[in-house]
């Protein structure tokens, strides 16, 4: 049950990078909970609880984000961790830039490269995820990765949101 | 996948610290070659672990009680559907054995019908555990021939293995609707646990077959036949010593007289 109770604490965590909101974030769970418990037996016979539980957020996730959609802006990448960061002022700085840079990838990177560096998951399991082949995880994690860099080696100067690259 | 494909995939993995050593160091000589992108990995290492604080720094404790009491709900439901499937495969196990496991030889078993000895298997984890087999009404073996005799009709020899420490713990019958299928739970002097099922082969069937080992789900088979009447013994100890546990109960049967015959 301890291992179960972690899975739900990866599961906050990756809602919270999605969402970046609190409430919202615990919303995403519960659906997800909900889904989970309504599609029960979906689950296969020794199957791994973990991409099982996350895709079924994934995909509730991305549903939400459609209708949305239609609504007036709600861009996720506007909305900075409400968190206070303790550490100091040059740490809370630090943890604000990075996730700004994050901020300026497209979205598929950005879910890519959270569930790898978050969630610690295997390729495969990340790529089951988001339904997508092993081979275009690793591009999106690869051109995710290096516009990060950019990123961060512009930090300090405006920079723009990339809303589409090559193989995203 | 072309050469660069291939060496940026490694550069990835290399990234996420998920390379063997040796192929680790070979990344690293190739990147030693190439300054320029040698930097630019080690800033999106360094880029990735800064990440990797921020994201966690950054989400917020949660103690929302709704998501709590969902999922308890969830754990409930998936711990209930293990355990259907289990007693479902004990069942089943039950079914398959009356259609098609004595039917079946033992390279058949092997090669493509696993299935019947995983069932098998589920059938032991299920007795072995169960609240009959803790509080056991027969304990001795005289008392389950007889009951299963009385039951069945026919003259059946459990194996006395307490000369080799261990103790029968209890038994079922399994009633199938071409033959019955014994099932006896031993624990030996660890308080291990095995269970033996005894069967009538094949009518025709005698002599002593030699004992296959097989590792099914995490325990381990073993099946032969004596005088026509077939044996599994499943166990979670190491294949050699259930071939060792599957010596001494034929050691235990002499004379190759059936285990289990028909009157």
């Amino acid at each position: 049950m301890t291992d179960f109770v972690q899975q739900i604490e990866g599961l906050r965590r990756y809602a919270h990078h999605l969402t970046r909101d609190r409430s919202a974030a615990e919303d995403l769970v519960q659906d997800c909970l909900v889904s989970a418990i309504a599609g029960a037996h979906t689950l296969r016979p020794g199957a791994p609880l973990r991409p099982w539980l996350f895709r079924i957020m994934y995909v509730n996730h991305v549903a939400g984000w459609r209708r949305r959609r239609r609504s007036p802006v709600d861009d996720v990448g506007e909305n900075l961790p409400e968190t206070a960061v303790d550490g100091g002022q040059d740490r809370s700085l630090e943890l604000s830039e990075t996730l700004r840079a994050l901020d300026t990838l497209p979205q598929v990177q950005r879910d890519a490269i959270a569930l790898i560096a978050l969630e610690d998951m295997s390729y495969e399991q990340a790529a089951s995820v988001l339904g997508i082949p092993v081979g275009t995880l690793m591009s999106r994690l690869s051109r995710g990765r290096a516009n990060l860099r950019r990123a961060m080696e512009n930090d300090g100067q405006p920079t723009l949101r990339i809303v589409a690259s090559e193989g995203a | 996948m072309n050469g660069p494909d291939a060496m940026n995939l490694k550069i990835q993995a290399y990234i996420d610290g998920r390379l063997a050593p040796g192929e680790r160091a070979r990344v690293r000589d190739q990147l030693d070659r190439d300054p320029a992108r040698r930097a630019e990995v080690e800033a999106e290492i360094a880029l990735m672990a800064r990440l990797r604080g921020a994201l966690k720094e950054t989400t917020p404790e949660q103690d929302d009680p709704t998501t709590d009491q969902l999922v308890r709900t969830l754990g409930e439901r998936l711990h209930g559907q293990r355990r259907r499937r289990i007693a479902f495969q004990a069942c089943a196990a039950a079914a398959l054995i009356a259609v098609g496991w004595l039917g079946s030889t033992v390279t058949d078993r092997f090669l493509g019908v696993p299935e019947s000895l995983q069932l098998a298997v589920a059938g032991h984890e299920l007795f072995a555990n169960s609240a009959y087999a803790n509080n056991p009404v027969i304990v001795a073996e005289v008392d389950m021939e007889s009951a299963f005799g009385r039951l069945l009709g026919v003259a059946i020899d459990i194996p006395d293995l307490s000369a080799n420490g261990m103790t029968l713990i209890a038994g079922r019958l399994i009633d199938l609707t071409d033959g019955p299928v014994v099932q006896v739970l031993y624990e030996d002097r660890r308080r291990e646990r095995f269970s033996l099922y005894l069967a009538a082969g094949a009518p025709n069937s005698a002599g002593t077959s030699s004992i296959e080992v097989v590792e099914v789900d995490g325990l381990t088979a073993g099946i032969w036949s004596v005088g026509g009447t077939q044996l599994t013994v499943v166990s979670n100890e190491p294949p050699e010593q259930v071939l060792a546990l599957a010596m001494e109960i034929s050691d235990a049967s002499p004379d190759a007289a059936p285990v289990y015959t028909a009157q």
